[in-house]
């Protein structure tokens, strides 16, 4: 592990700093992940961390391309194209990018959100020449290898991941269904990442080679490196492999700002059926986006009102009135804005709402007599920990310090991020609630069982047909 | 998400939004190829590329792999304290500390299965002079993460904090060891919450697989024939004197292995672990004894079960087979045989029903070695119109591996994965603490990881191949949750014989009286 300076260096005085966690008035600890950045002349930004704990390496390579930059009649399109990634190229036959990199050890993945993109590969540090590689030969050519027997494959697989994660399982409408009640029709985050089938059904070889050409461009990247390998060789490992793919035109030129956080486009209760037990509760807010101010403020809030046993909505809902049996609150922070989403499922006898009208009363209160400084420092502490416990894993700090770069355009961020949590004082937080859990903001999703009537064996569902 | 899988990132702030599959570990995740694995031809040359392409350089030439085992932990007789394996790390302010007992799920007594599970779940109810509540915001208050869960072998209270914080986290933590407070009100809550959480357990297709495939396969009356979280109705008859009993039996320093990771030197052992601990002493009753083995399942196979899911998106097949118990001296054979079927993306399984079909999200087998007895399974969730062509590739593939056995490139890449799936472990420091319990609660030793990493590179081929060749897996237990209608022809066209019908907790039903698990859902508009 490396994150380096007091901490990795064990001195007394990071204990020191560490002894104030349980205090009253918290010192930031002084976190670091030491990294070294430079660009090429395409615009590549490239980001180095050492740490030789153990003979591994990760690379991970993020482009700013998210589900809010796709056109309209294409929802999906973005985390589609994520799979297409690995089909393979003129240089890299179809399968190969796998095999080769599985032969030596090492594996990968890639994840999309609304936001960005990123790809990232583990392995033994020997490898670290074939991730350069075989990233650096997908950047450069992999748009037009594209054919519709790849696409046709893909789109295949994603509209299974599509049934697995959000058809097949208990309340995983809810994802389809937040973003539209949330965000007006127009706003980037209005669509699920996920999609419609009819829209990834619709997605063509042309629209691939478009969004390629226009979003994977050196220019719209950035590159960690981290792990166990020679900071000189990598460089010059990269500007080998990378140099030579041209800049292209600014992807994100010209796109319209968005406006501040709203209320939820739809404040009428919405009402899902769906494959469940128990009714479930969702109350959602447009918040203000990730890093602005109160940002902070709203995750502390959401850990405040769910987070342990004695949090509010757990001690007053599941333990004191056993109405709900789970409660969560969060704050889901994003570029264009955020979501704080509260939910609750109900108990056995307990209508949707009931259960709304008790989530109303802890809300409330809470609105109205603010959060406890006991309650503030709780949930600053569990983040503390959050920090240097999330840094332990190599990948970890790698996804950090991408993000860190396409977020605040500065990778060695993870002191001041951390700050923005213990300069919190509970008037912060009471403020922030006040301001942005107002019920006038809200929108509220229900998710209902199937009636009973509707369960005896009849028609097929209004399941989508292939 | 590309594939389903991997833990989700960092900090709780991110919003990693993606498209959540099911959880899978990274390197358990499959993909790749065409059915036929791509060759990994290991000698690069410059590839012909179209005129115009960018250049990229030629594919580079790797040096050799590194060669890493991790350190095995101390182990270490304190007094006033259970065994000891001690794994030293100070690079970080933080400890990771698990204790483990012998006692899991497999020792709920009959007609009381959850038994063990509740027992860990009242654990966290309240300790020594704290209440639920109280203990609860405590933990918080000193920024720790403490739990006690069960599992079929053993069950572990868990804590990880910050060095400065350790002493006071430690107390509390000794108490929810050692001094739970069991109160009757907290029981009535714990038992009744988890009641409505089985509740919901029909209706997620994953979980119902899991559960009847345990209760077809071992069969009701074994050790590991029923969920670590037990049946409504055992639930609903348990009593909180049963838990007290089994807090008695099993949670105990002469049947733990105490955990430590992190920031901890032996001195600390001595002067802040072993004050703590000072209550936790060994009763004078006799501990309970480790229960019998249980009969080896033994088919007739294969066998076909259904379990109806009308109008499902998706058929969820779950294949099960006897593989080797943990301890068994060709387990590791078993391990790496297992990758080119399901255990990578690049298996053969997922190349075919992923990449080449396009039937699934991901398919995967596992070998899934406890100490009574072990399983070789095959998982995975298909579109509803392609389940008759996916179960006949999936045999396919079992049948193929069985004839020949893995290629060389395939044994090539089962070393090198299994090895960085090591490597991975050793990241954080409750990857450390969850692997050394797993081997304590098994029996093995606290080197075992040591000497496995290195048989990953010298178990002969041969062991490798004819482990694959003698998989059980050609006669396994078939377990589809799904729409009956297609998953009748599924098994009709595949010769296999017609399904037996359970219902969602395993248990054989009549197909009349058969309560189909809940319709599809269906979208509502805004009112």
């Amino acid at each position: 592990m490396q994150i380096r300076t007091p901490l990795a260096a064990a001195s007394a005085a990071a204990i020191t700093l560490f002894a104030a966690l349980a205090s009253a008035a918290v010192a930031p600890p002084p976190l670091e992940i030491p990294v070294r950045r430079f660009d090429l002349d395409n615009g590549l930004v490239v980001l180095l961390h050492e740490d030789h704990t153990l003979p591994q390496v990760t690379v991970n390579l993020s482009y700013q391309v998210g589900s809010k930059d796709e056109a309209p009649g294409r929802t999906g399109f973005a985390h589609l194209f994520e799979h297409l990634m690995f089909m393979g190229t003129e240089r890299v036959p179809r399968g190969a990018f796998d095999a080769w990199m599985e032969a030596e050890g090492a594996w990968n993945n890639a994840w999309t959100s609304e936001d960005r993109t990123d790809y990232y590969e583990v392995g033994p540090s020997h490898v670290l020449p074939l991730f350069l590689w075989l990233e650096a030969d997908r950047m450069a050519t992999l748009g037009g290898q594209i054919d519709q027997v790849k696409l046709d494959l893909q789109r295949d697989v994603v509209r299974n991941e599509r049934r697995q994660t959000s058809e097949n399982t208990p309340y995983g409408l809810v994802e389809l269904e937040l973003p539209k009640l949330l965000y007006p029709p127009g706003h980037p985050y209005h669509h699920p990442i996920i999609g419609s089938h009819e829209d990834l059904k619709a997605a063509s070889v042309a629209d691939v080679r478009s969004f390629f050409a226009r979003f994977y461009v050196p220019n719209n990247a950035s590159l960690v490196i981290a792990g166990d390998f020679d900071p000189a060789t990598a460089e010059a490992m990269v500007r080998q492999h990378f140099a030579g793919i041209p800049r292209g035109a600014d992807p994100h030129a010209g796109r319209a700002p968005v406006a501040p956080p709203a209320p939820a486009h739809v404040r009428e209760i919405v009402q899902v059926t769906d494959r469940v037990d128990q009714p479930r509760v969702h109350f959602a807010y447009q918040t203000p986006a990730h890093f602005q101010a109160d940002d902070a403020a709203l995750s502390l809030l959401g850990s405040v009102l769910s987070t342990g046993k004695s949090s509010r909505l757990h001690a007053a809902l599941v333990y004191a009135d056993e109405v709900a049996q789970d409660v969560a609150a969060a704050q889901w922070s994003g570029v264009f804005g955020s979501r704080f989403i509260i939910q609750a499922t109900a108990r056995e006898g307990v209508t949707a709402e009931a259960l709304q009208t008790r989530m109303d009363a802890v809300l409330s209160k809470l609105l109205k007599d603010g959060v406890t400084t006991d309650e503030t420092e709780r949930a600053r502490n569990g983040v503390q920990m959050a920090f240097v416990s999330g840094l332990q894993g190599l990948g970890d700090r790698a996804g950090l310090l991408n993000q860190y770069m396409a977020e605040v355009g500065r990778p060695d961020f993870v002191a001041a991020d951390l700050a923005r949590y213990t300069a919190l004082t509970p008037d912060d937080v009471s403020r922030a609630a006040r301001t942005w859990l107002a019920p006038e903001r809200r929108g509220v999703l229900w998710v209902l069982p199937v009636p009973e009537a509707a369960e005896a064996p009849a028609k097929p569902a209004a399941q989508e047909k292939p | 998400m590309r594939r389903p899988l991997a833990k989700p990132s960092v900090l709780a702030t991110l919003a990693l939004a993606a498209c959540g599959g099911a959880p899978m570990s990274a390197a358990d995740a499959p993909m790749g190829a065409g059915s036929q694995p791509v060759a990994p031809d290991t000698t690069p040359s410059p590839a012909p590329v179209s005129a115009g392409s960018p250049d990229v350089g030629p594919r580079p030439t790797l040096s050799a792999a590194p060669t890493w085992q991790p350190d095995a932990p101390q182990v270490l007789t304190i007094p006033g304290l259970p065994p000891v394996w001690l794994f030293e790390r100070h690079t970080l302010p933080m400890v990771s500390v698990e204790i483990v007992v012998r006692g899991g799920a497999a020792d709920d007594p009959p007609g009381r299965a959850g038994l063990c599970a509740l027992t860990a779940e009242m654990m966290e109810q309240g300790a020594g002079r704290h209440g639920a509540l109280e203990i609860a915001r405590l933990f918080e208050q000193l920024g720790a993460d403490a739990s006690v869960d069960a599992d079929l072998d053993g069950s572990s209270a868990s804590l990880t904090v910050l060095k400065p914080n350790l002493r006071r986290a430690l107390e509390l933590f000794a108490d929810v060891v050692s001094q739970p407070r069991f109160e009757a009100a907290e029981w009535k809550r714990v038992q009744s919450l988890w009641l409505a959480q089985l509740e919901q357990r029909p209706f997620e297709p994953a979980d119902v697989a899991s559960v009847v495939g345990r209760a077809v396969f071992f069969g009701a009356a074994h050790p590991y024939g029923h969920p670590v979280d037990g049946h409504l109705d055992t639930v609903g008859k348990l009593k909180l004197d049963d838990v007290l009993d089994f807090h008695r039996a099993h949670w105990r320093p002469d049947a733990a292995t105490l955990i430590v990771a992190g920031d901890v030197t032996p001195d600390e052992l001595r002067s802040v672990f072993a004050p703590a601990f000072a209550g936790w002493v060994v009763p004078t009753k006799r501990p309970a004894p480790t229960p019998a083995k249980g009969a080896t399942p033994s088919g007739p196979w294969p066998r076909t079960v259904l379990v109806e899911r009308p109008d499902a998106a998706q058929t969820m097949f779950l294949l099960v087979a006897n593989g080797p118990e943990s301890g068994r001296a060709d387990l590791v054979a078993h391990q790496l045989g297992n990758i080119p079927l399901g255990g990578s993306f690049t298996s053969r399984l997922n190349s075919n029903l992923r990449e080449d079909k396009g039937y699934t999200y991901g398919v995967r087998s596992s070998i899934d070695a406890q100490r009574l007895a072990g399983r070789w399974s095959i998982r995975t969730a298909v579109h509803a119109d392609a389940t008759s062509p996916a179960l006949r590739e999936i045999l396919k593939e079992v049948d193929g591996l069985a004839a020949t056995g893995p290629t060389p490139e395939e044994l090539r890449k089962a070393r090198a994965s299994a090895w960085g799936d090591v490597v991975s472990t050793y990241e954080s420091l409750e990857g450390v603490t969850d692997r050394l319990a797993e081997l304590a609660v098994l029996g093995l030793p606290a080197d075992d990881d040591r000497r496995r990493t290195v048989a990953l590179g010298t178990v002969p081929d041969a062991d490798i191949i004819s482990a694959t060749r003698r998989t059980a897996l050609r006669g396994a237990t078939i377990i589809a949750v799904g729409d009956g209608a297609r998953i009748r022809a599924a098994f009709s066209e595949a010769g296999l014989p017609a399904p037996a019908l359970h219902d969602a907790d395993g248990r054989p039903v009549a197909s009349e009286a058969a309560k189909p698990a809940p319709r599809a859902g269906q979208s509502g508009g805004a009112k």
